[in-house]
């Protein structure tokens, strides 16, 4: 009886242990941007930013770098600063090369006696960390500078900034050169007529959540030439009354790819008889790359054009 | 509190229901109201009005129903057999092993799948019947289940539980906000395949839980005088906590957790006409369903453009009146 009543226990919490261990984020696809070329640490001594949450900042060296936002740490490697990173948080898993990066942040925020021992001279983080975790790192004496963009046109900002604190001005034009020809090639293909778009976050059990105004998925797909159904909500991202959707019944779906397969949604609370899903005109969008607001943006540009011109 | 007849109360009862059933399908945040059912009845409607009425609101009213009528017929069971005013349906680790089934699907991406119930609901319901089970187990020593080892041991399973949804819920930040969302409880989701699975379980219950409203009552009078009339107050207690689990996991496991309603409509009912189980099980029935219908229709029309998970209005609007009528009650001396 007693027996019983341990194993029992001990399976239920190896089960939970066990769904939590696998459910780690997926593995990204595909390869890196630039390789690290020999980092010359041309920064200047010192320098006074105001970064993407209007903190003053000010900067000395750049030579040891700490990134714990998944758009930063790409645009670090965009901008071919890769060799300088020291340690990164846990979803900073693109490109390539971050794999052998020590991991110095996770679910639960940076890993700050791992930071420590490291001794970055600057820290790059997302808007996700709070201001008493950048106040804590700040108070041992650290540089951290908040650098993720929640506007579409803010990306071109951080890249910017960031190449100028890193002393990479040029190759943060490139990366933000590549963002522009796809920004145009996106607006020649608009499509004559203007299809409506909802943009899938989450569905059925999950809760109908979208992007709404002001977040950059709306833009994008502004700038691809769809009109996103969601423009007159209230906030950046929402849950979305299902009644509301099925009334738009918008010509187009973009689904992010971590929620299931097309069939899945199809088959989802009131969307069977939408009339995207029975033309066929739900799509796939990659969840990493749209998401994250950093050098990849202009593939998900290309992916939200090529859906709308299908 | 006045003196109602039980037969008026009932018919009260089923009036606020229809009521509320009206008021839920013609009233949704997309505006499809009265002229477009007229368009619907002569089959002018849209593809979308349709949807709206037929694939939407029906289902979600009906579900509102039947998924209060058995939070409330499940606390009042529970409530009596515990002899226990605190009893809900949750109390014996339902919820929480519920929670932990709609966490797992949902954080391993079980959630969405296929059949139109989702991986989600089905999760939901093996784990709360898993979860009862270990507690009815844990409590059972040489062969007896107290009902105070019961309890316990339901509450020390809930919070096990609960640490681990924490952990899920921590290591898998992303879906952090649809778990919490679900155990607020909200019938939004709802389609015809989640009725009509839960129909027949809710609807067997429900009546088979009828029978024993008698036993019930000689029950409240202790073990001891139950057993010299004749009724085996262990085997009472243990149909009951079968048939109540059943009838909770299939509410939880299609709404998530919808706090209060079994604990406030027996109570509230109890006060207007006493502690006979034979009117209160059938009222509670009803009752529960009208509530949960009434508050589910304020939860989508409260915010414009937004779901409110109904959990929360059932706690906000009911906790205050329920406060209210308890201190009435007892000023009155009852």
């Amino acid at each position: 009886m007693k027996k019983r009543v341990v194993t029992i226990l001990i399976l239920v919490l190896v089960c939970a242990l066990l769904f939590a261990g696998c459910t780690k984020p997926a593995e990204p696809a595909g390869s890196a941007a630039p390789s690290e070329t020999v980092s010359e640490a041309a920064a200047p001594l010192m320098m006074t930013i105001t970064d993407m949450l209007g903190r003053e900042v000010t900067i000395g060296a750049t030579d040891t770098i700490v990134s714990l936002a998944p758009s930063a740490t790409e645009i670090l490697y965009a901008l071919g600063v890769g060799g300088r990173v020291v340690g990164v948080d846990v979803y900073s898993y693109y490109p390539e090369e971050t794999k052998s990066v020590e991991v110095v942040g996770d679910f639960n925020g940076p890993d700050v006696e791992k930071i420590v021992a490291l001794g970055p001279d600057i820290i790059f983080c997302g808007n996700t960390l709070q201001d008493e975790q950048i106040g804590d790192l700040e108070n041992l004496g650290m540089t951290v500078v908040a650098t993720e963009a929640v506007a579409f046109e803010d990306i071109q900002k951080s890249i910017t900034m960031m190449g100028e604190i890193l002393g990479k001005q040029a190759e943060a034009q490139s990366v933000i050169d590549n963002i522009n020809a796809a920004i145009d090639d996106a607006k020649q293909n608009a499509p004559t007529e203007a299809p409506t778009v909802y943009y899938a976050m989450s569905y059925g059990d999950m809760g109908n959540w979208t992007s709404g105004p002001g977040s950059f998925i709306n833009s994008m797909i502004e700038i691809a030439g769809g009109v996103p159904v969601t423009r007159d909500a209230e906030a950046p991202w929402l849950e979305y009354p299902i009644e509301q959707l099925v009334s738009a019944d918008p010509d187009i779906i973009l689904v992010s790819s971590d929620m299931g397969s097309i069939d899945d949604i199809s088959m989802a609370q009131g969307y069977a008889d939408l009339s995207a899903v029975k033309d066929g005109k739900v799509y796939l969008m990659q969840a990493d790359i749209l998401s994250r607001p950093g050098p990849r943006i202009a593939d998900a540009l290309k992916a939200i054009s090529d859906a709308l011109n299908k | 509190m006045p003196k109602i007849r039980t037969k008026n109360l009932f018919a009260m009862i089923l009036l606020l229901g229809a009521a509320g059933f009206v008021a839920s399908f013609f009233l949704g945040s997309s505006g499809v109201s009265l002229k477009e059912f007229f368009a619907l009845l002569q089959g002018r409607a849209s593809a979308a009005q349709e949807t709206i009425f037929l694939s939407l609101r029906l289902p979600r009213a009906l579900l509102a129903y039947i998924v209060g009528a058995a939070l409330s017929v499940a606390g009042c069971s529970l409530q009596g057999v515990f002899k226990n005013p605190m009893a809900d349906p949750f109390v014996l680790g339902i919820s929480s092993g519920a929670a932990l089934g709609a966490t797992v699907a949902m954080a391993a991406g079980f959630g969405l799948t296929a059949i139109g119930i989702g991986g989600t609901t089905i999760f939901a319901f093996v784990f709360a019947l898993i979860a009862i089970l270990v507690v009815y187990s844990l409590s059972r020593i040489r062969g007896k289940v107290s009902t105070f080892s019961l309890l316990l041991s339901g509450i020390a399973l809930s919070s096990l539980l609960s640490a681990i949804i924490y952990i899920i819920m921590l290591v898998n930040r992303d879906k952090m906000e649809h778990i919490i969302m679900w155990n607020m409880g909200s019938v939004a989701s709802a389609t015809w395949e989640k009725f009509f699975v839960v129909l027949p379980v809710i609807a067997v219950c429900s009546v088979l839980l009828m029978f024993y409203a008698k036993p019930m009552n000689i029950l409240l009078h202790g073990d001891e005088i139950s057993q010299s009339l004749g009724v085996d107050s262990h085997k009472v207690r243990r149909n009951m906590i079968i048939l109540t689990s059943l009838l909770a996991a299939a509410a939880v496991s299609v709404s998530g957790i919808i706090g209060f309603v079994g604990l406030m409509i027996p109570h509230l009912l109890r006060m207007i006409v006493g502690p006979d189980n034979r009117k209160l099980l059938p009222l509670s029935f009803f009752a529960g369903g009208a509530y949960l219908l009434i508050a589910d229709t304020i939860a989508k029309m409260i915010v414009p453009m937004t779901e409110i998970p109904v959990g929360i209005i059932t706690a906000i609007f009911g906790v205050p009146f329920f406060i209210y009528l308890l201190r009435r009650g007892r000023k009155a001396g009852i």
